[in-house]
């Protein structure tokens, strides 16, 4: 019997999930900003002793590692690492481009989600939707609204995350055609989901690393490595 | 007991590990790459905290031949400090106390600063006055016991490191600028032409208050005033000129909050502890009744957070980790 904690920091809402090998056991979320770390650690323990868990049995984290809000990609590894490097568990890292599409798990066909990843860029992935499994069509990728807007194919739904950015526009031009599900108003159940993805890989060993191996992938440097356009 | 100290709060990633009060191990990781840009980059900072952690745990427990469950709490710092590498900190010191039920305390900066001073002085007695220089924090503090402290004055603008690195960077020397500008300030022999600086008198705001954002300037007027072979030629008279504004404000402040206070004991903690002059300075005025860490130990590092920690848990005042980035105790 392997348990499998999810755990998905990634934008403004906090999920945590929890499967027994393929079976969904809790799920939690919390939709507050700037709090991960507050109650990062009191979501854990509760999901656990509510279901007669111990830390000691959680030898699988799978944590979303981006991209998207870099603080908050760092609350949700730091506190993985930690957790690891306490119990030895090991660590499976999912894209939360990933754990997005599966707001469109109930549609057939092409998937594409999206991060507003600010200054008029987009943090982007396709997948496909085949018997309610997503299956990646493309790399996470960081690119320019103009260049977003360019790739959505005609039939593709569109699931997007503005990470909480009220003043938010790079989604706004999204053609009518496509069907749009915007996370704020299509909520998912991140840790839960992000536990599944764990729990789906759990007998293939290559897809689970030792928390020294996990890194964030932010798909951009920080903006004072960027030379700006002043030179 | 065995405690384990986690510091994150600015460009230094450190884990220590504490036998009660006594330093197993003390590792420091100093982030080089901010003197690229002239001070730390919080994003920059934030991401070398997350790379390093868990290896410097990791390497600190190997070192010591100690086990995870060999812990008997766990200490962080919480506040204050640049909020996202305070938050890699945070994170991962709450993972290992999810995980393992070890229990956790947050600690304020400035405290194990103050608390630094223990380990090379542990029979300096409550009341003291602290004086915690450093390149984020200018503050005098009454220590009046472990948890309990009275600021009697503080900066209203620039640290006194941050002065130092400022006027560094207009003099042409590299970040961070504390230990050029007192090298360069010691080799100033006798001077019959000395330049002087204006020393700031806060009056506005009540309290032993300090000001060096008007000294950084006056030293910018002085400078652009000159040509540059002036300035290379007269850098050693720049420096030691502002070095000791800095200097007599410190040990004026210092001094008067001594006379309010009625207490003679005093502790010189934060980086700028390392500065040779100021040392010197504090002895004279205060007759040795002056108490410094290790030079070592006046940098960030974890060994203070766990002593502080280690007296807090002894007082019964553990507190859970909370993100507080506000600058005072």
């Amino acid at each position: 019997m392997s348990w499998v904690l999810g755990i998905d920091t990634s934008s403004v809402d906090m999920g945590i999930g929890l499967f027994k090998n393929e079976h969904a056991v809790a799920s939690y979320s919390r939709y507050v900003k700037n709090s991960h770390a507050e109650h990062i650690s009191q979501a854990v323990e509760h999901i656990l002793s509510v279901n007669n868990v111990l830390p000691s049995d959680i030898k699988h984290i799978a944590i979303t590692c981006g991209p998207g809000s870099f603080t908050g990609l760092r609350i949700g590894i730091a506190f993985a690492k930690g957790f690891s490097f306490a119990n030895g568990a090991l660590v499976h890292p999912v894209s939360s481009l990933h754990v997005l599409a599966h707001a469109a798990r109930t549609h057939t066909g092409s998937i594409t989600a999206a991060i507003d990843a600010r200054n008029g860029d987009v943090f982007q992935a396709t997948f496909e939707c085949i018997n309610g499994k997503i299956e990646r069509r493309s790399e996470d990728c960081v690119c320019s609204k103009d260049e977003f807007m360019q790739s959505i194919l005609p039939d593709s739904v569109i699931v997007t995350d503005t990470m909480g950015y009220a003043k938010s526009t790079v989604f706004t031009s999204i053609s009518s055609i496509n069907i749009h599900l915007p996370i704020e108003t299509f909520p998912i159940k991140r840790g839960y989901f992000c536990a599944s993805t764990g729990a789906s890989v759990l007998g293939d060993s290559s897809a689970w690393i030792n928390e020294i191996d996990l890194h964030p992938n932010y798909l951009r440097s920080s903006a004072a490595r960027i030379p700006s356009p002043k030179g | 007991m065995i405690t384990l100290g986690i510091e994150s709060s600015c460009d230094e990633t450190s884990i220590a590990l504490l036998e009660d009060e006594r330093i197993i191990r003390n590792k420091i990781f100093s982030q080089q790459e901010h003197s690229l840009f002239g001070g730390v980059v919080p994003e920059i900072a934030s991401r070398a905290h997350l790379d390093k952690i868990d290896r410097l745990t990791i390497s600190v427990l190997n070192e010591a031949s100690i086990k995870i469950g060999d812990i008997d709490l766990i200490s962080v710092t919480d506040s204050p400090g640049l909020a996202g590498a305070l938050l890699v900190g945070i994170s991962f010191a709450l993972g290992i106390h999810t995980a393992s039920g070890i229990p956790i305390t947050g600690i304020n900066h400035l405290e194990g600063h103050i608390c630094s001073v223990f380990f090379e002085h542990p029979q300096l007695r409550y009341p003291f006055l602290a004086l915690v220089v450093s390149g984020g924090h200018t503050a005098i503090y009454k220590i009046i016991a472990t948890g309990q402290y009275e600021c009697l004055g503080e900066t209203v603008d620039d640290a006194a490191g941050e002065a130092f690195d400022k006027v560094g960077k207009l003099l042409g020397f590299a970040y961070p600028a504390g230990r050029a500008i007192e090298q360069t300030a010691a080799s100033v022999e006798n001077s019959s032409n000395p330049i002087s600086f204006p020393i700031a008198q806060v009056s506005k705001i009540p309290g032993l208050n300090f000001s060096f954002s008007g000294l950084k300037t006056a030293v910018k007027y002085y400078t652009s005033s000159k040509d540059d072979a002036f300035i290379l030629d007269n850098r050693p008279r720049i420096c030691a000129a502002f070095q000791n504004a800095v200097i007599e404000s410190l040990v004026n402040n210092l001094w008067k909050a001594s006379e309010q206070t009625g207490i003679s004991d005093v502790a010189l903690v934060g980086g700028v502890a390392c500065n040779g002059a100021l040392r010197s300075a504090l002895k004279n005025r205060f007759n040795n009744r002056v108490y410094f860490p290790i030079p070592s130990l006046c940098t960030d590092n974890a060994a203070m957070i766990a002593l502080a920690g280690y007296y807090r848990n002894q007082n019964g005042l553990s507190r859970f980790p909370r993100l507080d980035p506000s600058s005072s105790l």
